[in-house]
């Protein structure tokens, strides 16, 4: 067995702090749902886990003048009944339902499903739609005594399945955006093999707005799962803004989505089925963001995805 | 003789051993802790086919904490076992067939140091060539892996370990002569059983030299059995006590011998209590699977949908080791044509060795492959012919008197048409086959709706004598304890037992107390498998109860000075023609001051009837059961993501004696269906399985089950008590093929492989992951490479 | 290595030295022989090793045994003591009287997992239920009577207190 220490941090100064005591190889714990499992399959790359989880500063939703801020010792269960974000990014909300397992939306938290950076992550997708900034205290003084606070891109950070860009000994503390404004409608989907407790073969968090005649006045698009990371489709956002919905102009936004997958990530065993599931549910994430009938509610659809 | 109204039997129950198991009391083979217990940890083959060249285990006993490792060498005839075909080992002996084949155990006084003494033990393999699937165990020059002669053998197809057949006249020219013909090929995959509880055994050795295994197995007397002859004991030497089962299905028969011999030889070395208790990955590596399957339907009708003739052929993956599936094989011959009339039909089912870890029983035993396949054949016939699903079963299938596909006359009442007509009616079948092909035109979410019918013969049937042994003693309290030599890994059957009990004595159900199967309490029964407690042990528990009753009737008229023939009985109570009750204790009492015997033993079987295995002719089993499914689905056109919506199912299961054990039977192989008709497959790579825990092997969650409706059609059995039949399997075989056959109503696609996974509902073929052996060869220890184990 | 851990288990403080690399589920079954709380799979995936840590349902196969320092942790065993020692609280005999056990192996688990829903949602629809016990694997029963034995919990603790305050009223 892996042989590891553990300590809990009780303020982000002292987390940063302990993560930089030198001598030692420390790793943030927080839900422990990923490096639990991580250290039954034997991982030792660590010999001390620092416990952040009970971090007041870290557990709070709340709004930072018109940023709505989301600590990243936040559980997945909190997400997803607090009215702030149900009401400024009901998708965010929807993406942590979407584990259905309250075991581990109990414990699982923002920070650390975005410092995992599994490429089949849940919620990263959704904080990119949203151009998510990611505050980060970084070590500073006397094995980091003083930490400085920095802001970056949550798309930044991630570098692909498993790797992220947090700076060393850094810690995440909170993530924040602009809440969505009423006309923009959101929407997360999510394929798996199953209804509950599975991994996104692929999901999609999108947002769209439209104009007064209908034409498409803004739109973002991101895909999880089948990229080597969470970006916004800035060439597919590109080519539907302005248009006027149309299931033809959604078909052939799948079509380039897939193209553009197919050209990041080559062809590999799955990306027969991958880059055809792909299109058809970025057309129906576009359907729902952009409907072609608004009148009929993103409620229902949200109900026929279950 | 039986009363006809009952007060417990068929009556809402508490099952009795539900409340330790609500509340955590209840020990399972893996929560006992006795002082002085060793762990163990097992040295398994890192490769799927080789030949072992040498083990040498000395390294490992210098390990501090190590306290005895033992290898085939350790066991009479080298540990070799195998009923019908004594082709497997307790250990690997000369040769690994499979990835995670044991090789060597090592006790220690903890996991670690077992680990260690793992990780010493050095071994040397020759990979020697593998076999994949079925279709390379066929090739001229496959390398041969069982090492005993097999049927196969004489037509130069050794890998073949045998053929089962069914011979019931000459198909082929009727289906040539039909003017509709099918002759389509389907597949079913490997299914884990999934029960929830990982295998764990503790064996206990006593001073003089004899041994008590507590296990999680379902056959308690066939493990003592094994056990015995490969530890060199006599019988009264091995002592096996099934500890409550977290689930079996058929699952925990073969490794569970395999780890009760292995820890019952450590704890006779070490004079130690011994542990083994699985991981999950281990689980899955090691514990036998159902089969996978590939079968050829040939079926000719006429153009009224008269089904005329079928021939079918049928291939099945067993493994590396037969087990059980050389009478799966033969369950499976008896159904693979499905519930109808035929004027003729031929079937051939092999069994086939290939490097994919074993096959052996799991639910349904052979039928749930049958059944899966020749539903959709049915479906089809009906769209060539234009003619209702439902409506076309209706018009084939078998009732009272007529000939099964077997050729057998059918003696018994036949629920299966009562079946159909409920699910039809509950389901809103005929609107619903009608309209969703209209509303589905150009919509993403595609709605279909699908049927499945079935029949399932009773018991073990051809393949054995099918008998049950129960006791029943009044103790001193006047509680009274019941054995059988049946088991209860989860089923339900103590409860059947006690309320049968109950029933026959006139006792209330709390005084009753079935005890957990011990090999030296219960008398040998054969094996608990088949869905055959509640017929073959309820009517042992009858039979046996029966005869304390007859005395306390006996005692009751002598205490009241009547004739026994006056004495009448409600609930506890004793009536005699003054009309005062006399209650239970008073009359037991009494009886023990006329110095009655109160306890008695009764036996039961099942008539005989005889299968012809080299002809494939004969009776196969006493009855059947029949039921049906209809499953709603909605298919993502752009995913290939099947949601069921909807199931309805009615199953002809005789007499409910216990109903929320029965419904409860209904519901949970209604799921399994589901799984296996939608999720479940266990993936090969290569002989490595990939999907080693419930991250990569799904079964059905709370929110893929959906509302289920179900009823129970009643059609009196003769030989059942109070007319019972059986439910635990049949319960599962309709889900799977009526999935398939609504995917089809709602895609316009004929899948014809299971599981119907989005890849091959969207692409029409599966798509084989990169995994070549990584996840199995972690979880095997070997992640960070092969250690002392050298392959050459 | 060795590590003092004190927290409070089913009402009770309790002190215990264990490995502190093991996970809350080996704490429970191997050093204090709570073996009610059952292993499936480690990985938390099939919710049998279910626990209530400060209230909430957790997997203890992924909490770190020294994270409950302080903390409080109902297991199966605890859960009846509301109602007097060990005796089986209305949920578990729900389980019981609706057929929700059958191999009982999930059992402890989805009694926990239900007791958290209804503590934290008293009267929940059955879609609500449903998702409430999706991180539960039951390979026996189709959930069906699972779901059953919670709705009816629900029901006769909702009589209950209308009951007790109806009482009240007539006080």
């Amino acid at each position: 067995m892996n042989s590891f220490g553990y300590v809990r941090a009780d303020s982000v100064e002292e987390a940063v702090a302990l993560l930089n005591a030198p001598g030692l190889t420390s790793r943030v714990l927080a839900g422990g749902t990923d490096l639990m499992v991580a250290v039954r399959a034997g991982e030792t790359s660590f010999d001390r886990v620092v416990d952040i989880s009970m971090i007041p500063a870290l557990r709070r939703i709340e709004m930072n003048g018109a940023r709505l801020r989301i600590g990243a010792a936040v559980t997945f269960s909190e997400i997803m009944r607090h009215p702030l974000i149900l009401q400024g990014a009901r998708f965010l909300a929807d993406a942590t339902h979407s584990v259905r397992t309250m075991q581990v939306t109990n414990a699982a938290t923002l920070g650390g499903n975005v410092a995992n950076a599994a490429a089949a992550a849940d919620t990263p997708p959704v904080l990119v739609c949203l151009d998510a900034e990611a505050i980060i205290a970084t070590p500073q003084g006397e094995h980091g005594s003083a930490p400085l606070w920095e802001r970056a891109p949550v798309a930044s950070l991630l570098r692909g399945h498993l790797k992220h860009a947090i700076p060393a000994g850094g810690l995440l503390i909170a993530f924040e955006f602009d809440p969505l404004v009423p006309e923009t409608r959101n929407t997360f989907l999510k394929l798996g093999r199953r209804n509950a407790l599975t991994i996104s073969r692929i999901n999609i968090a999108a947002t769209g707005r439209q104009d007064n005649a209908g034409a498409i006045a803004d739109v973002r698009l991101v895909a999880g799962a089948c990229f080597s990371r969470p970006r916004r489709a800035h060439e597919v956002e590109a080519m539907l803004r302005g248009q006027p919905p149309s299931a033809a102009l959604f078909a052939e936004a799948g079509q380039l989505m897939m193209r553009l997958m197919v050209q990041e990530t080559g062809q590999r065993w799955s990306t027969e089925y991958k880059s055809r599931a792909l299109a058809a549910m970025v057309e129906e994430a576009l359907e729902n963001v952009l409907p072609l009938h608004p009148e009929m509610a993103t409620e229902a659809v949200r109900e026929s995805m279950r | 003789m039986l009363r006809h109204t009952t007060h417990w039997v068929t009556k809402p129950a508490n099952r009795v051993d539900g409340p330790d198991k609500a509340n955590g009391k209840a020990k399972y083979a893996g929560d006992y802790r006795v002082p002085g217990q060793l762990a163990t940890r097992a040295l398994r083959s890192p490769i799927p086919h080789a030949r072992i060249l040498r083990i040498d285990t000395s390294a490992a006993l210098k390990v501090p904490g190590v306290l005895a490792v033992i290898t085939s060498d350790d066991f009479v005839d080298h540990g070799r076992f195998g009923f019908p075909v004594a082709d497997n080992f307790i250990l690997a002996y000369q040769k690994v067939r499979y990835v995670g084949e044991g090789i060597a155990i090592v006790a220690a006084v903890d996991a670690e140091a077992a680990e260690a003494g793992v990780r010493a033990i050095e071994l040397d393999l020759e990979a020697l060539p593998v076999i994949e699937d079925m279709e390379q165990a066929l090739l001229p020059d496959a390398p041969i892996i069982p090492d005993v002669v097999t049927e196969g053998s004489k037509h130069g197809q050794p890998n073949i370990c045998l053929t089962q057949i069914v011979r019931n006249g000459d198909p082929e020219p009727i289906i040539d002569a039909s003017p509709v013909q099918l002759d389509q090929t389907y597949a079913t995959p490997f299914q884990e059983h999934a029960y929830l509880e990982p295998e764990a055994v503790l064996s206990i050795p006593n001073p003089d030299g004899s041994v008590i295994i507590y296990a999680c197995d379902q056959s308690p007397f066939n493990n003592r059995g094994v056990a015995a002859a490969v530890l060199g004991l006599p019988q009264d030497k091995v002592r096996v006590i099934q500890a409550i089962v977290g689930g079996s299905f058929g699952g925990k028969d073969e490794v569970v011998y395999q780890m009760s011999a292995q820890t019952a030889k450590l704890a006779l070395l070490t004079n130690r209590p011994v542990s083994m208790v699985f991981s999950r990955e281990e689980s899955i590596m090691v514990s036998y699977k159902r089969d996978a399957s590939q079968i050829r339907i040939r079926l000719g009708a006429d153009r009224d949908g008269t089904l005329q003739a079928a021939r079918v052929e049928a291939w099945l993956d067993g493994g590396a080791y037969s087990a059980e599936t050389v009478l799966t094989a033969w369950r499976a011959a008896m159904h693979l044509a499905g519930a109808y009339k035929y004027q003729a039909v031929k079937g051939d089912v092999h069994v086939l060795y290939t490097n994919n870890n074993y096959s052996s029983a799991f639910r349904g035993f052979g039928n749930t492959e049958a059944v899966a396949c020749i539903e959709q054949a049915i479906d089809e016939i009906a769209e060539q012919v234009e003619i209702d699903p439902i409506d076309l079963r209706l018009k084939n299938i078998i009732g009272k008197g007529d000939q099964t596909m077997t050729g057998a006359t059918l003696n018994q009442e036949v629920g299966l048409r009562a079946c159909l007509e409920w699910v039809r009616q509950k389901s809103d079948w005929d609107r619903k086959r009608r309209e969703f092909p209209l509303q589905n035109k150009g919509r993403r979410y595609q709605k279909g709706i699908g049927v499945a019918c079935y029949f399932h013969g009773m018991g073990l049937g051809g393949e054995g004598t099918d008998f049950a042994n129960a006791t029943v003693a009044i103790e001193r309290d006047n509680s009274v304890t019941l054995t059988n030599g049946l088991t209860d890994y989860g089923t339900g059957a103590r409860t059947v037992f006690t309320l049968i009990a109950a029933d026959v004595l006139g006792a209330r159900p709390e005084r009753i107390k079935v005890l957990l199967t011990d090999t030296e309490t219960a008398i040998d029964s054969g094996p608990t498998v088949a869905s055959r407690a509640s017929v073959v042990g309820g009517n042992a528990t009858r039979v046996a109860v029966e005869k304390i009753a007859q005395l306390l009737t006996f005692a009751a008229a002598n205490l009241l000075q009547c004739a026994p023939a006056q004495i009448l009985r409600d609930k506890e109570a004793f009536i005699g023609p003054d009309e005062e009750p006399v209650d239970f204790d008073t009359v037991v009492n009494h009886a023990r001051k006329l110095g009655y015997v109160l306890s008695a033993h009764g036996r039961w079987q099942l008539p005989v009837i005889h299968w012809d295995f080299a002809k494939g002719t004969g009776t196969p089993y006493v009855g059947y059961t029949f039921g049906a499914a209809i499953v709603e689905v909605t298919v993502h056109s752009g995913t290939g993501r099947v949601q069921a919506d909807r199931i309805w199912a009615a199953h002809d299961i005789g007499k409910v004696l216990f109903p929320e054990g029965a419904y409860g039977q209904l519901y949970g192989g209604i799921t399994q269906g589901l799984g296996y008709g939608l999720m479940e497959e266990v993936e090969f790579n290569h002989g490595y399985i990939h999907n080693v825990n419930f991250d990569d092997y799904i079964i059905p969650t709370a929110m893929d089950v959906p509302p289920i409706e179900a009823t129970f059609i009643e059609a009196p059995f003769h030989l059942g008590p109070y007319g019972a039949k059986n439910v635990a399997e049949p319960s599962m075989l309709g889900v799977a093929p009526a999935l398939a056959n609504a995917v089809y109503h709602a895609t316009g696609k004929r899948i014809r492989e299971l599981p119907l996974t989005p890849e091959r509902v969207l692409l029409g073929h599966a798509l084989h992951n990169d995994d070549h052996g990584d996840n199995s060869r972690q979880w095997l220890g070997y992640g960070k490479g092969l250690g002392n184990v050298r392959v050459i | 290595m060795n590590t003092q851990i004190k927290f409070t288990l089913n009402g009770s403080p309790v002190m215990v030295e264990a490995p502190g690399e093991i996970s809350l589920l080996r704490l429970l079954r191997d050093h204090l022989n709570l073996t009610g709380t059952k292993e499936g799979c480690a990985i938390g995936e099939c919710g049998a090793c279910s626990v209530l840590l400060d209230g909430r349902v957790v997997n203890s196969c992924l909490v770190l045994a020294p994270q409950v320092n302080g903390r409080e942790v109902v297991t199966i065993e605890g859960l009846g003591q509301q109602d007097g020692a060990h005796s089986a609280s209305d949920l578990q005999a729900a389980f019981v009287k609706y057929g929700a056990v059958q191999c009982g192996y999930c059992t402890p688990g989805l009694v926990i997992a239900g007791e958290a829903l209804l503590r934290s949602n008293p009267m929940p629809t059955r879609a609500e239920i449903i998702d409430g016990i999706a991180g539960n694997l039951c390979r026996c029963t189709g959930y069906q009577q699972i779901v059953d034995a919670i709705e009816q919990t629900a029901l006769q603790r909702a009589e209950r207190t209308q009951q007790h305050a109806a009482a009240k009223v007539q006080e």
